[in-house]
């Protein structure tokens, strides 16, 4: 069907340049191990797949077994126990969900939870007026454009950054993560009546900024193959949709998209494609850093905030300092501030001044013409390796210890003296923390030489010319091991 | 087309009121057995009330820090741990009313926790 | 902007230096006693340790007498598994020998209100090699890679 031949397992020269990936040729290699443009097409080799993945109850059962979890953990948080660790919500959202996102889904999955996730089902069954079925006639929603001045992750940085600001309070009182949680539902269902699609998902779900930021380094991808047919087909069914199945719900244009970021796995594209041309791959993880499209400053600045959130919560959490502690629990109004201070100091000006300097110093040792916001842009996205590494090693230090409390609240959801089946009584037991540090050490140490390798391969992109980049990646390398070696001290120090 | 709908309300509905019902109605059915008497940080409620002569099952909860439960000389459990409900039977005696206090230091107003239980005839 | 140019080697060598001398955490970290007994007095509170940070010697037999002061704590001590119930105004003590070097978190044991999970402290058991080691691979990592770099920028 191709109209060229396809190399084994290896994107065609074409669609490197499609995806923007035109720098990179078939021996380039992550760390000297993973290809960089290797492609495994899991659509292609099991045809069962495909399938599963175009019929329209995949996602509403998906959908519906998030609602499965949600329902109780909802209910738990508004009436039930005032003890985090004995209250369903806590022990799922805040050990499970968030250590499954960290140490499963986004690295390998990419944004799997935004197909699973029963936020803005509601508003989306409500706006569709069905649950499953595409009708005819209109939806139930005024279908306004978002502003296109925050077609971007900023409002997603800032609302991402306002609830870190009580992540403190958030992960340990029930009440407070049900209060979230249903304001979130509450805004999607706003959002959905007015706006169209998924505009909450893409433009104002907190966790969606990470979720696609990160996901960029993820091993799994839905992608065309814009080689073939595709290119030459006029109708573009998943851009404006077909009477069976909907336009690309998260506004993006599957034809040429290039990187997860914006990727809910909603799937609609398989539905409307009538060449079966979508596929899920597999890939290299960090594959679309490289990726030279839609690159932009929210992104970067989504990146300091992770990296900087992720050091602010180990201090304060994982930190023997009471008085960060007291902070960051809102014992006074003063301590309070001071943290929201410094935390709001360090992820929005340090991390990127120091990065600044980095990019600066690294243009001036290379000396040669480059835009200072390109390269600064661009080879930020080198951070997201060993942020996202930062954060495993983070997740380990929750549920390594705390993994247990789900075996006693499966029993007691909500706190209430229930014994579903019989396990109420379990104590509190850590696993594995002898080893704990040798775990986190490692990823950080992965996390560094990949981001490194990251920063050298998106500078030779950047300057197309490899003496001048191997000198302008020298300082944000040294920026990398500075952070890293701090996340050690922070870990195993 | 319209059975898948019907099919996936069905499930819709099941999830979102079926799974808050049953759990209520698993509460109310077990709440029937079983007085729940929480305690935090400084308060033991509700005021509880039994008749004389019967036994009567107190579950203690503990909301917030490790507290106590004491009833005069008679009862005195001294640890009830947050997460860790625990069942109390009571065979009240003499009709009146009797003080609860917390036995386990519980912060600054550790004193100032008490609360009331009532055997009516 | 040119003036760094011209300085990109010493420049570079002296980060490379930098990172090298991370290692230099290695014999300060080294036990500079002989085993002894270690008796330390570490108050709880809703929720810190203090002191938050105890420092010992591999081979040191150490002796925390415990005291909560306002409700209810617990100890637990992480890869050592030690574990005591520490009700407020009564001291309890717990007692080991130190043979795990590195650094090892101790947690409260009983739910003492919603920070629990984060009333954290740090116990380091000194030589603290895993973490010299650890500073030492990420001094490596950077210093290696910036030698990489630099080969790339003399390669023709």
């Amino acid at each position: 069907m191709n109209a060229q031949p396809k190399p084994p397992n290896r994107m065609p020269e074409d669609e490197r340049m499609i995806r923007g990936m035109a720098a990179f040729g078939d021996d380039e290699k992550f760390l000297g191990l993973f290809p960089v443009t290797w492609r495994y097409d899991l659509t292609a080799r099991f045809p069962g797949l495909r399938k599963v993945l175009r019929s329209r109850w995949t996602s509403f059962l998906l959908q519906i077994a998030g609602f499965a979890f949600f329902m109780p953990a909802l209910m738990a948080g508004w009436i039930g126990s005032s003890v985090g660790n004995a209250n369903l919500i806590i022990v799922l959202v805040w050990i499970f969900w968030w250590s499954a996102l960290m140490l499963l889904m986004v690295p390998f999955a990419s944004r799997i939870w935004c197909a699973i996730c029963p936020l803005p089902s509601l508003g989306e069954w409500l706006s569709r007026k069905t649950f499953i079925v595409k009708p005819g006639g209109k939806p139930l929603t005024l279908g306004k454009k978002w502003p296109a001045a925050l077609r971007n992750m900023w409002p997603v940085n800032f609302v991402f950054l306002a609830l870190a600001l009580f992540s403190g309070i958030l992960t340990t009182k029930p009440i407070v993560t049900a209060a979230m949680l249903t304001g979130m539902v509450l805004v999607s269902l706003g959002t959905a009546l007015i706006y169209e699609k998924r505009t909450f998902c893409r433009y104002l779900c907190p966790v969606g900024g990470f979720l696609g930021l990160y996901s960029n380094f993820s091993t799994m991808e839905i992608r065309s193959n814009p080689y073939s047919e595709c290119r030459g087909h006029k109708q573009k069914e998943c851009v404006v949709g077909t009477a069976e199945a909907y336009a690309c719900p998260w506004m993006e244009a599957p034809t040429t998209m290039s990187r997860n970021t914006y990727c809910g796995m909603c799937l609609e594209c398989f539905r409307t494609c009538s060449l079966d041309n979508m596929s899920v791959r597999l890939r290299a993880p960090g594959a679309d850093l490289l990726v030279d499209k839609h690159r932009g400053l929210d992104e970067s600045w989504k990146a300091f905030i992770m990296l900087g959130a992720a050091g602010i919560y180990s201090a304060t959490m994982m930190g023997p300092w009471g008085f960060l502690k007291d902070w960051a629990n809102m014992k006074t109004l003063s301590g309070y501030l001071t943290y929201v201070g410094i935390l709001g100091l360090t992820v929005m000006v340090v991390v990127p001044a120091l990065w600044a300097a980095a990019i600066w110093a690294g243009r001036a040792l290379a000396g040669v013409e480059m835009p200072f916001r390109r390269l600064f842009t661009n080879l930020g996205y080198s951070l997201v390796p060993i942020g996202l590494m930062a954060w495993i090693a983070f997740s380990f230090a929750i549920l390594m210890p705390n993994g247990s409390y789900m075996i006693k609240v499966i029993s007691d959801p909500m706190g209430w003296g229930w014994d579903l089946f019989g396990t109420a009584g379990f104590p509190w037991t850590p696993f594995g923390l002898r080893v704990m540090p040798y775990l986190q050490v490692s990823c950080l140490l992965f996390g560094l030489a990949y981001s490194a390798d990251v920063v050298w391969k998106l500078a030779r992109q950047t300057y197309g010319d490899k003496r001048p980049a191997a000198l302008a990646a020298i300082p944000p390398v040294v920026f990398l091991t500075g952070v890293t070696a701090l996340f050690t001290w922070l870990f195993v120090g | 087309m319209r059975w898948k709908e019907i099919v996936a309300g069905l499930m819709v509905a099941g999830v979102l009121f079926g799974i808050p019902a049953a759990a209520i109605a698993y509460q109310n059915s077990y709440a029937t057995q079983v007085i729940p008497v929480k305690l935090s940080q400084w308060k033991i409620e509700p005021e509880i009330h039994v008749k004389a002569g019967t036994k009567t099952r107190l579950l203690l909860i503990a909301t917030d820090v490790t507290h106590g439960f004491q009833i005069g000389r008679l009862i005195n459990i001294k640890a009830i741990y947050p997460g860790h409900p625990q069942e109390l039977i009571v065979t009240a005696v003499d009709p009146g009313t009797y003080e609860i206090s917390c036995s386990n230091t519980c912060g600054v107003d550790h004193a100032k926790m008490l609360g009331k239980i009532v055997v009516e005839k | 902007m040119i003036s760094i140019k011209r300085y990109w080697l010493p420049l570079s060598l002296l980060t490379v230096a930098l990172f090298m001398s991370l290692a230099a955490f290695l014999p300060s970290l080294a036990r500079a006693d002989e085993p002894k007994v270690v008796e330390i007095a570490v108050n709880a509170r809703q929720w810190a340790w203090d002191p938050g940070v105890i420092v010992v010697n591999q081979g040191d037999t150490v002796r925390l007498k415990l005291m909560a002061t306002d409700v209810t704590h617990g100890f637990y001590l992480d890869g050592y598994g030690i574990k005591a119930v520490m009700e407020p105004g009564k001291l309890a003590t717990v007692e080991f020998v130190a043979d795990k070097s590195g650094r090892w978190m101790f947690r409260c044991l009983e739910t003492c209100g919603n920070f629990h999970p984060y009333m954290i402290g740090w116990l380091r058991v000194k030589p603290n090699w895993y973490a010299g080691a650890s500073w030492l691979g990420t001094g490596a990592i950077g210093a290696g890679f910036i030698a990489f770099l630099l080969m790339q920028r003399v390669k023709p």
